[in-house]
């Protein structure tokens, strides 16, 4: 062990470096992006910030990244005095929109010194269970040995991949992408993401987005209104309040869709309640409206969208003019017989390599070699490739040697048809008249529709997405200042993909975290013996933070022989492993942090040493792989490594590099500012149009599900129906009346800062919001502790009864650790059930039953 | 200071940059964000709205800490001076080893809870977190907001201004009209609080 990992090396390098960064990525897996084609910043801007600098006598300031994924990426000054963090505070970035820090950015000296800080290696005292909290103190050298002789001997036992992966939310280049390299050296089981995974796929779909790219926040300002839905960004996301405060004093309305009154919502000029799981029909119902007033924009249809192309009725697919042109058939053979050809050249060259990267290389030689298949589009009563059509038709039928074809816009209309007003109110609890208020609004463009993660996160969540960016394709509404739909992450569009595999490739499948339990259950993946028995969990909580507590701990933890975490303090994760590596924190480390809310790569500066006996991920990665030899592959120092990972002729082209970032502490990304996604109407999509019509819809990733014909159906346009258990009608609700929503909370980002003690002292248990209407038929009152439970499991918090809440609907602030609620915990009422198309966690789609707690 | 209020979205980052900066003891705030509407935080007042009904709900949120008012009662019911106005800068100051912890300041001032006392030697979670010249705190003494005094002293604002996430609160002079400060207030409605107390003081609310 590692057998594949010792055949291939370094000689690789050269051809993999640029060529195929998209299908290493794919390789790879996980939520990284290939590599796009921006143009190079001309731009030069002042230098202003020096690593070390000395702000007073006997203090140090040094640059940190406050970086916990609630994207906003603050620069903090981390003041030092005597080897010691004192203070963090407000440090700028080049572009002073960005400067800012928040309560938890505040908190890092109680977090850092946070007396709860693991100090040492624990491993769970022998013979006690797991979660029994009976730990002893080990020495690093037996930590390191154990895990060595538990990786051989699960390795050995089971194959390679019987070890697997869970990564949380470290948001860096460095330190996430280390571990992505050890995955490979090592042939794990990556664990795949299913958080915010429903938007993000219907943005893929529809948008061609990686992650979700949007447009800049700062260019809030130039939108007439905007639209929020599902969006609590004053408590989760509040770092971007500023800039929506400053877009309405330049006199952008601010309407607010949400089933709960937030802080975002008081500010409003016009909140709108929904009921919980509607909002894609609320939008489709305004689809059908654009379309019955012909305030279609034809043009921005004709040459951004799919809409005249047309499609087959049998296949559901875009007619191609190779079907209809015999030249172009012929045409299209030659190429791909060339393609074939040089793609079996290529594979032989790279024999040596291994079936991967030689598979990799003719993958590469396909897709630059790929027949320009031009979809067909009626103009002049005959089809015509879409690229060369001046005015094609928008609503037409053409049959097609028997087979009836349909443009994608008339079947699109014809698809939401049914969706009126009256539908979309008896649905959204929406009074029709509002629906007509809000049409009003949404017409008169540009709009900046402003998207949470509430929406998505219930079984249907997908089609919110592509609902809206249906709507906002009909409107013209995307790609120009002022408008645009969706959320924002700005992802880093390139970099060097094949520092994961220097030390080995991975040919183990990523298997994603909802269908991890079954997995281990069953001990198959895709009808093959997959026995996985060892688990690695580091920057992250599973157990906190993805659905179905009860799976994690009766199913995953037994199914396991072997968990490793590492953290810094006692998680829930942590509490239930053999082994809790103590880490590093960030300002005892350097790293380059990625992009989130501000499209911009920084330097986090090391401040001081790690506490305690505490370790760097890079560190411990490193101690791992001296055990098999592969020590000289992952060194210690991490700006070895973003160097290698920022190494990268796209980023050059952007004037990103490594050492521009470290001198300076950042460097910005995207060229053009504000930045307006999708500007002239290109999309990163197969057809480089907006893809209202999903051509051939494919789930997000590869789970037990079966795909059936109807569920593809489907999923060619954006459709509403009910979430899986969040609705009145289903028969969960009969038991358990209540929809169980969640909010991310303001005093942690997730699991995170659970125990910081000053924020404790603002924020002290869990608790748990419902309206008097609820409360009062319960026999309830603020301050009364309550269980909250349903078929999957219960949590205990202290009842707030508040009118911001919906009748029917109760609100928690997430993450807190179960140690810290009086029996339960919030992840136990989620189901693990998704949908397989999106394969997404159903955080608010999630019903439950309330009752005084009756215990300790 | 002028407080936006009316774009306070009570994340407390002010109050959290105040206890850090000042290493103020646990369990001890000299800032806290007040909600008017309901009982708790982020509750409102009024009834969830009918479907088609007119909507009454209302939240305000009000950062508090001393208003270092104009005409203080807590300097005139301190019996030792250790509670003083200073007359540059119009703070409300308080000098720590003078103060005998009679609490006459906390019954004198109508805004309750901007001052605390340390009825214990205070206690830390972390030793020494905060700004180096931050005021040392003692057992026996009140104590409240130094609008960061040892701050303004090195010509910067106070750390719930600088860092402020919502950029809703302002620092300056009231005496100079060119100030962003008197610039904000002529141009704006803006409220003080129980201003029938006498008290003037020198926070404003914008509304």
């Amino acid at each position: 062990m590692p057998e594949n990992s010792r055949k291939h090396s370094l000689s690789r390098r050269s051809f993999l470096k640029g060529t195929t960064a998209i299908a290493g990525v794919a390789a790879i897996g996980g939520t990284l992006a290939g590599c796009g084609s921006p143009k190079a910043s001309g731009v030069a801007e002042d230098a202003v910030f020096e690593p070390g600098q000395i702000a007073a006598e006997g203090e140090q300031i040094f640059r940190g990244v406050c970086h916990p994924n609630c994207f906003g990426f603050c620069h903090v000054n981390v003041h030092v005095r005597d080897g010691k963090i004192v203070k963090t505070s407000r440090a700028p970035y080049k572009d002073g929109t960005y400067s800012r820090i928040c309560q938890r950015g505040l908190s890092h000296v109680q977090r850092i010194y946070d007396p709860e800080r693991l100090q040492y290696p624990l491993r769970r005292v022998e013979g006690t269970e797991r979660g029994a909290g009976e730990w002893e103190r080990i020495s690093w050298d037996e930590a390191i040995s154990d895990i060595a002789e538990h990786m051989k001997q699960v390795q050995g036992t089971y194959g390679p991949k019987a070890i697997a992966k869970y990564g949380g939310s470290n948001v860096t280049f460095g330190t996430t992408f280390q571990w992505s390299r050890f995955i490979q050296a090592f042939d794990i089981t990556s664990i795949g993401t299913a958080a915010d995974a429903a938007s993000m796929y219907g943005g893929t779909l529809v948008a061609g987005t990686s992650t979700w790219e949007n447009s800049e926040r700062t260019d809030l300002v130039n939108a007439k209104t905007i639209v929020a839905w599902g969006d609590n960004l004053t408590v989760a996301q509040h770092h971007m309040w500023h800039l929506v405060k400053e877009a309405r004093d330049a006199g952008a309305k601010l309407v607010v869709i949400d089933p709960t009154f937030t802080q975002l919502a008081s500010k409003s000029d016009w909140w709108i309640p929904i009921r919980p799981g509607t909002d894609t029909a609320l939008l489709l119902a305004l689809c059908n409206r654009v379309f019955k007033d012909d305030r279609i924009d034809e043009e921005y249809l004709r040459s951004a969208t799919v809409a005249p192309f047309l499609v087959r009725s049998d296949t559901g697919r875009f007619l191609r003019m190779s079907e209809v042109d015999p030249a172009v058939a012929a045409a299209k053979a030659a190429q791909e017989k060339a393609a074939g050809e040089a793609a079996a050249a290529v594979m032989a060259q790279y024999a040596d390599q291994g079936e991967i990267v030689a598979g990799m290389a003719a993958q590469a030689v396909m897709q630059q070699m790929a027949f320009d298949d031009q979809p067909a589009v009626l103009q002049g009563g005959r089809p015509i490739a879409a690229n060369e059509a001046g005015a094609p038709e928008l609503f037409a039928t053409y049959t097609y040697e028997g087979v009836n074809c349909q443009t994608a816009l008339s079947l699109l209309r014809e698809n939401v048809r049914a969706n009126s007003f009256e539908w979309a109110s008896e649905l959204t609890e929406i009074p029709v008249e509002d629906i007509e208020r809000l049409y009003d609004v949404v017409v008169d463009t540009p709009v900046s529709h402003m998207v949470g993660y509430g929406p998505q996160a219930y079984s249907n969540g997908k089609h919110t997405y592509h609902a809206g960016y249906t709507l906002c394709g009909l409107l013209g509404n995307l790609g120009k200042p002022g408008a645009s739909w969706g959320s924002e992450w700005m992802f880093c569009p390139a970099f060097n993909t094949t520092y994961f595999i220097e030390a080995g490739m991975s040919v183990a499948p990523e298997i994603n975290v909802l269908a991890f339990p079954e997995v281990i259950e069953s001990g198959t993946w895709q009808g093959n013996p997959y026995p996985i028995k060892m688990l690695f969990v580091h920057g992250g909580n599973p157990i906190n933070c993805s659905p179905d507590t009860n799976v994690w701990l009766n199913t995953v933890v037994p199914g396991l022989d072997y968990i490793v975490t590492v953290d810094s303090v006692l998680t829930d994760t942590a509490r239930y492993s053999d082994l809790v590596l103590p880490v590093a924190q960030w300002f005892e480390q350097s790293d380059v942090t990625q992009g989130g809310e501000v499209p911009t790569v920084s330097y986090s500066e090391k401040a001081i040493e790690p506490l305690y006996e505490s370790k760097t991920d890079a560190e411990i990665m490193h101690l791992i792989a001296e055990q098999f030899g592969l020590g000289d592959f992952f060194t210690t120092d991490t700006d070895v490594i973003n160097a290698a990972i920022l190494d990268c002729d796209e980023l050059k082209a952007l004037d990103v590099t490594f050492e521009k970032v470290k001198a300076e502490g950042e460097a910005r990304f995207v060229p053009d500012n504000p930045h307006i996604a999708f500007r002239d109407g290109v999309f990163n999509t197969p057809t480089g149009r907006l893809e209202f019509y999903v051509e051939d819809p494919q789930p997000r990733c590869q789970t037990p599900k079966e795909i059936t014909p109807e569920l593809i159906e489907r999923e060619h346009l954006a459709n509403w129906f009910p979430p899986a258990e969040a609705w009145h009608e289903n028969e969960a609700m009969q038991k358990y009346p209540l929809v169980c929503n969640s909010e991310r909370p303001r005093f942690r980002v997730h699991s995170q800062w659970f125990g910081t003690p000053l924020l404790r002292e603002l924020d002290p248990e869990p608790i748990v919001k419902m309206n008097s209407v609820d409360a009062d038929a319960r026999g309830l009152e603020s301050g009364d502790y309550v269980e909250c439970f349903n078929d999957h499991g219960h949590a205990v918090a202290k009842l707030v009864v508040s009118e911001a809440v919906r009748p029917g609907v109760v609100v928690y602030p997430k993450g807190w650790q179960r140690h810290q609620h009086k029996a339960g915990s919030w992840s136990e009422l989620i189901s693990t059930d998704y949908d397989p198309f999106s394969v997404n966690s159903n955080f608010m789609d999630v019903v439950c039953e309330v009752r005084a707690w009756e215990g300790e | 200071m002028v407080i936006d209020m009316k774009n306070c979205i009570a994340c407390n980052a002010c109050a959290v940059a105040c206890k850090v900066e000042n290493n103020i003891p646990n369990n001890v705030w000299w800032n806290r964000i007040l909600t008017d509407g309901g009982e708790y935080r982020d509750t409102p007042s009024g009834t969830y709205p009918k479907i088609g009904g007119a909507c009454d709900l209302h939240i305000d949120n009000y950062p508090l800490a001393c208003q270092h008012c104009s005409n203080p009662a807590c300097v005139k019911a301190c019996p030792v001076g250790a509670t003083y106005k200073d007359q540059h800068t119009g703070v409300v100051r308080q000098d720590y080893d003078k103060c005998i912890g009679c609490r006459m300041c906390m019954a004198a001032c109508p805004y309750t809870g901007v001052r605390s006392f340390n009825w214990e030697e205070p206690a830390y979670v972390v030793e020494g977190m905060g700004d180096q010249d931050a005021p040392k705190h003692q057992k026996h003494t009140v104590e409240k907001c130094t609008l960061c005094w040892h701050r303004l002293e090195k010509g910067l604002t106070p750390a719930c201004i600088e860092n402020c996430v919502g950029r809703v609160r302002y620092f300056g002079d009231f005496d100079d009209p060119e100030s962003e400060v008197s610039k904000l207030l002529a141009s704006h409605d803006y409220k003080q609080l129980l201003t029938d107390k006498g008290t003037q003081p020198n926070v404003y609310y914008l509304v």
